[in-house]
C-alpha cells in the first residue's frame, strides 16, 4: 500500500486554485523532493496531509485512509517555524512528544541532544534560531514514523547546521518509511533524494526518480529545477 | 490521551495560575499589615498613602482574580491552537473533543481554585487572625444544620447544592467556549485577526445577555404560579427550577460555542 496518496487532490484559497487536481503516489522507503518556486503549493499540500486544511475537493490519504488521529500517529512533522512553546524547557519537549506518540524513541533523542551539547534544562526561547531548529528536527526525526513531512527542514540554517540536519535525517528513519522533504535549496538536498516532484501553480510537472533524471537527462536535479523554472 | 492533554495543559497554565494566587494572598496579607498599622496612632502621610493603595490594590486584585482563569484560558486557545504552536498541537494523534474537554476541565479547576483563593482573601481581609479559630465551627454548624433538617428539606437543600456546582461548571464553560468560538472565527480572517476577535466577543457577550434576559422572562411565563405565591413551601421548588433554566441557557451557549469552535478550528483553520 501506498504511504501517500493524493487523488485529483484540489485546494482552492477562495478564487484562488492553490493545488489542482494533483495526482501523486509516494511508496515507502523514498526519500521525496517536493521542489517549486514560492507559491507552488508545496507547504499546502503538506498541510493537507497533516489534516491543517481540508481538500476542496478530491482526496489525499495516509497509508490508505484519509488524514485523522490514525494517521497522525503514523506521520512525523516538521513545519516551516517553530511550534514549541518558548516556556518549555527540551527535557518538558521531550516529555510532551513521548506522552503522545508511542513511536517517540527518547533514548535516541537524547543522544542526539548530547551531540549537540544542548543542556536538557534550557528553555526553547533561550535556544538561538539554529538551535530550535535542530531541538525540533531532532523529536522529529527521533519517531520511528512512516512517513516523515518536513517542510523547509534546512532554510534560513548555515551550511554546516544544512550538513547535520540532512545527516539527522539519514541516519534516523527506517527503510520501510518515506520521508517528504520541501525545499528550495536543491542542489543541497540533491544528494540524498531518490525522488523529486515538481510543483508549478499546483500542478505536478515531473515525477521522477533522480536517478532517471541523471542518467536520462544528463544533469543533476538542480539543473533541472534551474531549467524548468526559468524566470 | 484526554488525562495527558490535562497534564500538560495544567504544565503550561501553572506557571501562571500559581504567581497569580500567591500574589494575591501576598496582597491581601500587606493590605491588612497595613490597616493594622493604620489603626495605631500618628501615621505618616506616605504610609497613609500606601494603605489607600493597598486597599485599592486588594479590590482590583479580586477582579483580576475573577478574570484570570478566564483570560488565561482565552490566551492558551490562541497560542496553543490558533498561532504557531497550532502547528504541533492540531498534529497531535487526539481528536478535538479531546483538545477542548481537557481545556474546559483545566480551566473549571482554576476556577475553583480562584473562587478558593478569593475567599480566603476576604476572609484575611475582613476579619482578625484570631477569627481563623472558629473556621472550623463554622463548618461544624454548617453540618450539624444539615443533618438537623428534616428529611425532604435536606434533599432540597442537596439538590440546590448540586445544581450551584452545575451552574457553576457550565457557565464557565459557556464563557470560554463562547471566547474561543470568537477566536477560532477571528483568527479565521487573513487580516486584522485580533480586532475581529474583540469584536465578536463583545457581540457575543452582548448577546448573551439579551438572551439571558429573554430567557428570564420566558421563565416567569413559564412558571407564573411559582412566583406569584411565593412561600416558606415552595420556595426551594422555585429556586430549583431557576436554577435548572440557568443550567439550560448556559448548555445552549456551550452547545453553539462549542459548535463554532469545533467548525471553524477543523473546516475554516488558517494558520499563518
Amino acid at each position: 500500500m501506498s504511504i501517500f496518496e493524493c487523488k485529483a487532490l484540489t485546494r482552492n484559497y477562495g478564487a484562488k486554485t492553490v493545488l489542482d487536481s494533483i495526482d501523486l503516489t509516494i511508496e515507502p522507503g523514498r526519500i521525496v523532493g517536493l521542489l517549486g518556486p514560492n507559491g507552488s503549493g508545496k507547504t499546502t499540500l503538506i498541510k493537507l496531509a497533516n489534516g491543517l486544511l481540508t481538500p476542496t475537493s478530491g482526496e489525499i490519504l495516509i497509508a490508505g485512509k484519509a488524514p485523522c488521529r490514525a494517521t497522525k500517529a503514523i506521520v512525523s512533522y516538521l513545519p516551516d517555524r517553530n511550534t514549541l512553546p518558548g516556556w518549555m524547557t527540551i527535557a518538558q519537549a521531550l516529555d510532551y512528544y513521548g506522552d503522545f506518540y508511542s513511536d517517540f524513541r527518547r533514548g535516541v533523542a537524547e543522544a542526539m541532544l548530547m551531540n549537540l551539547g544542548l543542556d536538557r534544562t534550557q528553555k526553547i526561547k533561550t535556544l538561538s534560531k539554529g538551535m530550535r531548529e535542530k531541538t525540533q528536527l531532532i523529536l522529529t526525526m527521533s519517531r520511528d514514523a512512516k512517513l516523515y513531512l518536513l517542510d523547509e527542514p534546512i532554510g534560513g540554517v548555515d551550511p554546516a547546521t544544512r550538513d547535520y540536519i540532512l545527516r539527522t535525517i539519514i541516519g534516523n528513519y527506517s527503510e520501510d518509511a518515506a520521508v517528504i522533504i520541501s525545499t528550495h535549496l536543491i542542489a543541497d538536498v540533491e544528494q540524498i533524494l531518490d525522488e523529486v516532484v515538481f510543483l508549478r501553480e499546483g500542478q505536478v510537472m515531473l515525477h521522477e526518480s533522480v536517478e532517471t533524471i541523471r542518467d536520462e537527462k544528463g544533469k543533476s536535479v538542480d539543473e533541472l529545477f534551474r531549467e524548468v523554472f526559468r524566470c | 490521551m484526554l488525562s495527558k492533554l490535562i497534564k500538560h495543559e495544567f504544565r503550561a497554565t501553572s506557571r501562571i495560575m500559581w504567581p497569580v494566587f500567591l500574589g494575591m494572598l501576598a496582597l491581601t496579607a500587606l493590605m491588612r499589615f497595613s490597616q493594622l498599622l493604620l489603626n495605631g496612632g500618628h501615621i505618616p502621610w506616605l504610609l497613609q498613602l500606601i494603605g489607600v493603595l493597598l486597599v485599592i490594590g486588594f479590590v482590583m486584585g479580586l477582579f483580576a482574580l475573577a478574570f484570570a482563569p478566564l483570560v488565561l484560558s482565552a490566551c492558551r486557545w490562541r497560542d496553543h491552537v490558533l498561532k504557531d504552536e497550532g502547528y504541533l498541537t492540531l498534529t497531535l494523534p487526539v481528536s478535538l473533543h479531546q483538545l477542548l474537554i481537557s481545556k474546559l476541565i483545566v480551566s473549571a479547576v482554576w476556577y475553583a481554585a480562584a473562587f478558593i483563593v478569593g475567599l480566603l482573601s476576604l476572609l484575611i481581609a475582613a476579619s482578625g487572625w484570631s477569627t481563623f479559630q472558629y473556621v472550623p465551627d463554622l463548618f461544624n454548624d454548617v453540618f450539624t444544620a444539615f443533618f438537623g433538617m428534616e428529611a425532604s428539606l435536606r434533599s432540597h437543600a442537596l439538590l440546590i447544592v448540586f445544581e450551584l456546582f452545575c451552574n457553576f461548571v457550565f457557565a464557565v464553560s459557556a464563557a470560554e467556549l463562547v471566547v474561543y468560538a470568537a477566536y477560532s472565527i477571528g483568527y479565521s480572517f487573513n487580516k486584522r485577526k485580533e480586532l475581529w476577535t474583540v469584536i465578536l466577543i463583545l457581540v457575543f457577550f452582548q448577546l448573551a445577555q439579551f438572551t439571558a434576559i429573554a430567557m428570564i422572562g420566558l421563565f416567569i411565563q413559564t412558571f407564573p404560579d411559582t412566583w406569584i405565591s411565593l412561600d416558606a413551601n415552595n420556595l426551594p421548588t422555585g429556586i430549583e427550577l431557576l436554577l435548572l433554566w440557568g443550567m439550560l441557557g448556559e448548555l445552549l451557549f456551550c452547545a453553539i460555542g462549542y459548535a463554532v469552535t469545533w467548525y471553524f478550528t477543523t473546516k475554516k483553520l488558517n494558520l499563518e
